[in-house]
């Protein structure tokens, strides 16, 4: 390692170290050899020896040199111990010599050392920051692969993620398919169902289309024999008549027949009493030989006869009255009863036409059943359809779902394959990169092994350039010390020469001192005496100063005097303050007095106005026109002529309306009018019995137009 | 023409009942004679003259004067009181301060000998408004407890809503068949 060093400064300096240590240890031979010459210089050379002990032990690969080298120069002071002047003259010639040489030697090492030092400095810094350039550079690498490392972490986390999410994602399909499945075999259930309640509903149907057409067939059935029956009931009635009439005939007639057979009896009876009567008479009749008087008694006997025979006749009659009497009753009851059948017949009927009626409810019930099942076939129909079109919906929406599925399973499969493979890729990129970074590692490795060695390198190079400071330290102290001697003499000889010429500098500068004492002291005559001056005007202000304030304090006196004055009238000032602020309160409440008598005012006046309205117009009105022509300028009078006017107005208006509508109605309406507009015209009664009159001959047919008068006093127009 | 057609319907006997609206400016009688004829409620102006509308109501046909109710053309209405059959006399329940008004001019026409055998008939009109007349309010106001030898009767209603109308007429024509 030094062999390179050395080397490196060989190729700086341009010559072997060796040599210039030599040539160093050379001076410093010289420099013992002086010491021992000189004697007084001993206690330098003593302490040059110890140092060179000390590099001695210090720069161990080097004493072998320098004692060669001492051991080659200093024999030539050994030998000239006993020296004469010329040689003392020579000595120090050379000794001149050699201290020149030896500050030149002195300044070109102190300069070579001083580069070799600055360059080693540039350079071990330029190192430096070259090492720290290159460590910071594997550093932000290190943190880079490290934050990689992360980022890596955490791409392999969220596959992870990703990988088990595609795994419920497949587990959601598998319970997807599942359901669908499920779904499928709900649907086709549900299918079957509905096709069986299709079917089963459609049987209902058939059954009662059936049970329709047999009623149909019924009610044909029913309403054929109905008709039939009516022919058969009008047959039956017309019978039953015929009937009653043959019946009522023959009753009549029996009667009748038994009236003429009592007849025939009675006048059988009649005839043989008369016959009996007139065979008696015949016999009677035959014996002329009867008496009158025999006669008479027979004529009285026939007559007793007769009158018996009438009161027969009578009681007869009045049996027959009474037998009239009956069979009127029988009659009677009979037209009861037969009263009773008809009003039971007509019950029959009615009862025969609410059992029509119910039929033909029952028949409109039975068509509105029909109708009613009719709808409700329609309807079963309908929800047939919709129940068809909700299958095929069902079944559309199934496929939906199915190819929905079917995608969704393709996109998860898609989804799995495309996060597998981001799996695989960000595996490789992982195991890549983790390549990358146990290279990285070794690399970096191997850059602080190399780090290491040229830190190394560079410690030895430092505790180098520590030799070399040393060496160069212990020279400057050398040099420093020779310096030292060599200015102590100079500053001997420099002081001695200061002395001097500073004892005549003190002269000169007493003597200014004393010109300036001098000038000062005419000064500080000048001031006392402006002082003196001063004090004279300090005393002349002064007692301008007591006037001035004898003045002043007068005027205090009087300012004092004001100030008791001011506070009086500040005190006056407040009382009166009080006095305002309580009249002001006092005129405050006067003004709500006042406001409040104001409103009371105008209220009066308000509830005035309002009393007098009524009056005060008619009042005025009345008082309008002696007042419009005293005083035409007076309000009152200008504002009933207003009302007046609005009065008027209204009048005008009211007067208009009705005109027109009597102008315009027919007379009939008009008739109405009459009196309005006579009111409204302010017309005579004379005047509006004409207006009657004339409109009752405009609409009567005939009649005589009314009398309207001739000439200037006429009321129409006459005819044309 | 028109006067024949009508003194042909007057010789049939078919006459036409005359009915009079009355009442103070503003209680609704235009309203309720549009009301009654043509069903709707019609936007309205104050009347200054009359309105003549004739209105069927269950077969009866009236002839129905709506006369205008300001104040300076009231004197008029006794101009138009010869051959009326009733009066349907219209009060604005929620006119508290002119009831006295509408009474007194009730009692004037009341007291008119053309109008001894006219039925009346009082609308309290304006029900439908807020803090209006009672009924019975309306009644005692006008006085119509010493109403007597007239056959009347009262009724509550709202020509804006149409509410009351129908009985009002109801009544009406009930008590005009039931005369004749």
């Amino acid at each position: 390692m030094f062999a390179t060093l050395k080397n490196k400064i060989r190729e700086e300096i341009g010559s072997d170290v060796s040599t210039v240590i030599r040539n160093a240890g050379s001076i410093r031979a010289i420099n013992s050899k002086h010491a021992s010459q000189t004697g007084s210089t001993s206690s330098v050379s003593g302490s040059q020896v110890s140092l060179d002990g000390l590099r001695e032990e210090s720069a161990s690969p080097l004493p072998s040199v320098s004692s060669k080298g001492e051991n080659s120069l200093e024999p030539k002071p050994n030998d000239g111990i006993q020296l004469t002047t010329k040689d003392m003259k020579k000595l120090e010639n050379k000794e001149d010599e050699w201290r020149k040489r030896l500050a030149k030697k002195e300044a070109e090492i102190l300069k070579r050392m001083e580069k070799q030092e600055e360059e080693w400095k540039v350079r071990l810094l330029e190192k430096e920051k070259e090492w720290k350039k290159v460590v910071e550079k594997q550093e932000k690498e290190k943190r880079k692969l490290q934050e990689e490392i992360k980022k890596i972490e955490i791409a392999k986390q969220s596959l992870e993620h990703a990988l088990k999410d595609a795994e419920e994602y497949k587990k959601k399909l598998y319970s997807f398919q599942e359901d669908a499945e499920q779904l499928e075999g709900f649907q086709t259930q549900e299918m079957a169902k509905v096709k069986h309640l299709l079917l089963a509903k459609e049987q209902e149907v058939d059954e009662k289309t059936y049970h329709l057409k047999a009623a149909t067939a019924e009610i044909e059935s029913l309403k054929t024999e109905v008709s039939r029956l009516r022919r058969y009931e009008d047959e039956l009635n017309d019978i039953q008549d015929e009937m009653e009439k043959m019946r009522h005939s023959t009753q009549r007639e029996r009667s009748q027949l038994s009236c003429q057979l009592a007849q025939t009896e009675e006048e059988v009876r009649h005839l043989k009493d008369k016959v009996f009567v007139l065979e008696q008479r015949i016999a009677l009749e035959t014996n002329d030989q009867v008496t009158v008087d025999e006669r008479i008694a027979d004529l009285m006997r026939e007559r007793t006869l007769l009158e018996r025979k009438l009161e027969e006749a009578h009681l007869h009659l009045s049996d027959i009255k009474t037998s009239w009497s009956g069979k009127i009753s029988s009659l009677e009851t009979q037209v009861g009863r037969l009263s009773r059948k008809v009003g039971e017949e007509g019950l029959e009927r009615r009862q025969v036409e609410q059992e029509k009626e119910k039929l033909k409810q029952r028949i409109k019930q039975l068509e509105a059943e029909i109708e009613v099942n009719n709808i409700v076939i329609a309807t079963k129909d309908a929800k047939l359809l919709r129940m068809t079109e909700d299958i095929d919906e069902m079944a559309t929406e199934l496929k939906e779902l199915r190819a929905n599925v079917d995608d969704e399973v393709e996109e998860f499969k898609r989804q799995i394959e495309s996060s597998s493979k981001q799996i695989t890729q960000l595996k490789s990129d992982l195991e890549n990169t983790t390549s990358k970074l146990s290279a990285v590692t070794n690399e970096l490795a191997n850059l602080r092994l190399s780090l290491e060695k040229e830190q190394s390198s560079n410690s030895s190079l430092r505790l180098e350039l520590a030799c070399l400071q040393e060496i160069l330290e212990s020279e400057r102290s050398t040099a420093a010390e020779l310096q030292i001697s060599f200015e102590r003499e100079k500053d001997e000889k420099d002081a001695a020469l200061l002395r001097n010429a500073q004892v005549s500098q003190d002269i000169e500068i007493v003597k200014q001192e004393n010109r300036q004492q001098e000038i000062e002291n005419m000064e500080l005559q000048n001031r006392v005496e402006n002082l003196e001056d001063h004090l004279v005007g300090k005393a002349k202000e002064v007692e301008q100063a007591a006037v001035t304030l004898k003045q002043f304090e007068q005027k205090v006196a009087k300012l004092e005097e004001a100030e008791r004055n001011r506070e009086k009238m500040e005190r006056n000032e407040r009382i009166l303050k009080s006095n305002l602020l309580d009249l002001e309160e006092q005129l405050s409440e006067k003004n709500k007095t006042i406001k409040v008598l104001q409103q009371r005012l105008a209220d009066m006046k308000k509830t005035l106005q309002r009393e007098l309205k009524i009056p005060s117009s008619s009042l005025d009105s009345d008082a309008e026109a002696s007042a419009a022509i005293l005083n035409p300028s007076s309000s009152k009078t200008v504002t009933a002529k207003h009302n007046n006017s609005r009065e008027d107005d209204v009048n005008f208006k009211y007067l208009k309306h009705v005109l027109i509508k009597f102008l315009t109605s027919r007379e009939y309406e008009a008739l109405h009018l009459t009196r309005a507009v006579a009111t409204l015209l302010h017309f005579s009664p004379e005047e509006e019995r004409l207006l009657q009159e004339t409109l009752e001959w405009k609409m009567s047919w005939f009649g005589t137009r009314p009398n309207l008068g001739f000439g200037q006093t006429a009321k129409a127009i006459p005819p044309s | 023409m028109g006067g024949l057609l009508s003194y042909f319907r007057n010789l049939l006997g078919n006459r036409e009942m005359r009915i009079l609206i009355l009442g103070l400016d503003g209680a609704g009688k235009t309203t309720i004679l549009y009301r009654l004829q043509v069903g709707e409620v019609v936007t309205t102006i104050p009347t200054i003259g009359f309105n003549v509308e004739q209105v069927t109501y269950k077969n009866l046909k009236f002839q129905v004067w709506d006369l205008g109710g300001q104040t300076s053309i009231r004197p008029y209405w006794r101009c138009y009181y010869s051959n009326t059959d009733a009066i349907i006399y219209v009060v604005d329940s929620a006119d508290r301060d002119r009831i006295g008004i509408s009474k007194d001019e009730l009692i004037l026409m009341l007291q008119e000998e053309e109008l001894q055998g006219a039925i009346l008939v009082v609308l309290a009109n304006k029900q439908d408004m807020a803090g209006c007349l009672s009924v019975a309010e309306v009644h005692q106001a006008l006085g119509l407890d010493a109403l007597k030898n007239r056959t009347f009767q009262i009724f509550k209603t709202s020509a804006t809503k149409g509410e009351g109308l129908d009985q009002a007429m109801d009544w009406l024509s009930n008590a005009l068949q039931s005369r004749k």
